[in-house]
């Protein structure tokens, strides 16, 4: 089923949690909501439930106006980040709930099969006679899951839901969930504030910060092609250049930086205060060859070659003095060009993206 | 085998266990015990005489009787009352909190004739609910407001930390599942606030047996009608008479030990059945 929201505003006291969201979710998609936190991803997603009203604005399921629609109405699963399971209630209870308590209710034996086939589903089966407190966290939110699709909810909301996991288990639990999602094919939107579960589990991404929409697209768009200084700051590590804009580069005190010329870029007014961007991995370092002031001067302050790439940190000197750099290459390149601590080298990029400098909100 | 190789975490079991013995023998076990002792100075027949009098049975039929159905009273009222506190904000919230707790810190005696001043057919409350033929003071509708007033706190403050730890989101759950409003408090609140509930209405029960002060002003004390046990070993007190006193004392101790350890029990089931004492 579809959602749409139109024009959502909800403020709590002055604070302004949503400003004029509209957004569309397709059916059968599983979307992430991200950003970092009180941007009103939550806000939104209970809103979408029904677990809390807008000031302004509609949401609409399958093109039908919900806004007045009772939560209990909505059909709609939602899995919290706390779980939420009714601790008193063995695991098969819990997943009966939603048909226990059914105007019609459903005989007993059809009730066990449903709810057994649940279980299966969420491969806990063996755990239906166990109380909530004796599962794992992983466990847990398994069972929420399969307690809410027990009622065959038309969308599946999901807050948080591998929060409050250990790293391990909130990785597995990714993978399958998305394993789910093919299965089932019920539209889905949960809410995350980790960049890396929502590019590697979401069909579609929706970047949020303090109550806007910031971005919507596919994991690769959203990282490859970030629209704004916050996408970029939020979906990944970033080295930032302040300077100067100057035709075809930035002027960073008195070093330049080169960039290829977009729409944005054309846009810029010469000697406008810019902000550039470069991942870590789009940066060169060179050393000692005599390519005056191309690239932003640096002093490399640790080098740290544990994994496949080495990350090393560096300090600016001349223009960019006092900023931090982080680049990663490849451990053969920082032997090859006999890279140590406290050496003097400069970095090049090989990929910038400039923003113009007043709108820059980073994260 | 002389010493346990299985230690504790917190250590001073023995220590502890001992202590928790002496102090419950010196303030509790002795005393009482002495009760018993006391009472087996008469012989079986002069005691089952004197606990089995008319009087003293329609005594006890109201001190019992009245008491549960005080104390269930509370646990409806005072959970409502815990819920409001709890749930909601409103003007003068900290000073309906305080005022809970009132009963507890009152002298019962003040508790008594308060009451029977409000109560009484030319006070506020006694003169209009008399109008409609209700006679309140100095009858057992007196005696279970007395009792309703004094053990309202006891369930009020063991309902109310359970139902702060209470998680909204348990209801946000039930109603997204599609409980209704009833069947969320039904199937999800009740159960869970259910031992809190017991160990309320246990303590409010007990106080209630106990009470004598603020009874005695609004009861009237009419014999068969509305005399309290209490006031029973009082009278036998007050003609010398301390073995029959003791020997009722003794029967209402067991009387009222025995429905303790029912609801002790009651409790000890819903938490196994939830889940709790596994």
């Amino acid at each position: 089923m579809s959602i749409e929201v139109r024009n959502i505003n909800k403020q709590f006291g002055n604070f302004v949690a949503l400003d004029d969201v509209s957004l569309d979710f397709p059916t059968g998609q599983l979307v992430a909501l991200l950003g970092p936190s009180g941007c009103g991803k939550t806000t939104l997603l209970r809103i979408i439930a029904g677990l809390e009203s807008a000031d302004q604005g509609h949401v609409l399921l399958e093109g039908e106006d919900a806004s007045n629609t009772h939560v209990r109405e909505r059909q709609v699963g939602f899995v919290f980040q706390h779980y939420a399971l009714f601790r008193h209630m063995s695991v098969f209870e819990n997943v009966a709930f939603g048909l226990r308590v059914k105007a019609r209710k459903p005989p007993e034996a059809e009730i066990r099969k449903k709810v057994h086939a649940l279980l299966d589903l969420v491969q806990l089966d063996w755990l239906a006679d166990r109380f909530p407190a004796q599962l794992s966290g992983g466990q847990r939110q398994r069972i929420a899951l399969a307690r809410a699709l027990a009622v065959e909810p038309r969308v599946l909301l999901l807050d948080e839901p591998f929060g409050a996991l250990d790293a391990k288990v909130r990785k597995e639990l990714r993978r399958w969930l998305r394993q789910l999602h093919d299965e089932l094919h019920i539209t889905s939107i949960f809410v995350t504030h980790d960049q890396e579960e929502a590019l590697e589990v979401a069909d579609r991404v929706v970047l949020m910060n303090r109550g806007r929409v910031e971005q919507i697209g596919s994991p690769e768009e959203v990282y490859q092609h970030p629209a704004t200084p916050f996408v970029y700051g939020f979906l990944g590590a970033v080295n930032y250049f302040h300077g100067r804009a100057e035709e075809g580069r930035v002027r960073v005190g008195e070093d330049l930086l080169h960039h290829e010329t977009d729409a944005l870029t054309e846009s810029l007014a010469p000697g406008a205060s810019v902000v550039a961007f470069v991942r870590p991995h789009e940066l060169d370092v060179l050393v000692g060859e005599d390519i005056g002031n191309i690239g932003v001067a640096a002093r490399i302050s640790r080098i740290l070659a544990f994994g496949v790439t080495a990350r090393i940190e560096l300090e600016g000197i001349n223009g960019a003095t006092g900023q931090h750099f982080e680049v990663e290459i490849t451990r053969e390149q920082v032997e090859q060009q006999g890279l140590s601590e406290g050496l003097e080298v400069r970095l090049v990029p090989s990929r910038l993206k400039v923003f113009e400098h007043n709108t820059t909100e980073t994260s | 085998m002389a010493t346990s190789r299985h230690s504790n975490v917190l250590p001073g079991f023995n220590l502890a266990l001992g202590y928790t013995l002496v102090y419950l023998s010196l303030i509790v076990l002795i005393p009482l015990a002495a009760v018993f002792i006391k009472s087996t100075s008469l012989s079986a027949a002069e005691f089952w005489n004197v606990v089995t009098a008319p009087r003293v049975v329609a005594s006890y039929k109201i001190s019992f009787g009245l008491s549960l159905l005080a104390a269930a009273i509370n646990v409806v009222f005072g959970l409502m009352l815990a819920w409001a506190l709890v749930r909601y904000s409103f003007p003068g919230k900290k000073l309906v909190d305080a005022l809970v707790d009132l009963p507890f810190a009152l002298p019962t005696a003040v508790t008594g004739i308060a009451l029977t001043a409000i109560y009484a057919g030319n006070g506020w409350l006694g003169k209009p609910l008399e109008a409609i033929g209700l006679k309140v003071a100095y009858s057992p509708p007196g005696i279970l407001v007395a009792l309703i007033f004094i053990g309202l706190p006891f369930v009020v403050r063991t309902v109310q930390p359970i139902l702060e730890d209470l998680d909204t989101e348990l209801e946000e759950a039930a109603a997204s599942l599609g409980a209704r409003r009833w069947q969320t408090f039904r199937r999800v609140v009740l159960p869970i606030l259910l031992p809190a509930l017991l160990t309320g209405f246990a303590l409010a029960f007990a106080r209630a047996v106990g009470e004598y002060g603020s009874v005695i002003f609004i009861a009237g004390n009419m014999p068969f009608v509305s005399e309290i046990t209490p006031l029973m070993i009082i009278t036998k007190l007050e003609q010398y008479d301390y073995v029959g006193a003791t020997a009722i004392a003794a029967v209402m101790l067991v009387l009222s030990f025995f429905l303790l350890l029912v609801i002790n029990l009651l409790q000890a089931w819903t938490a196994r059945r939830t889940g709790r004492n596994r």
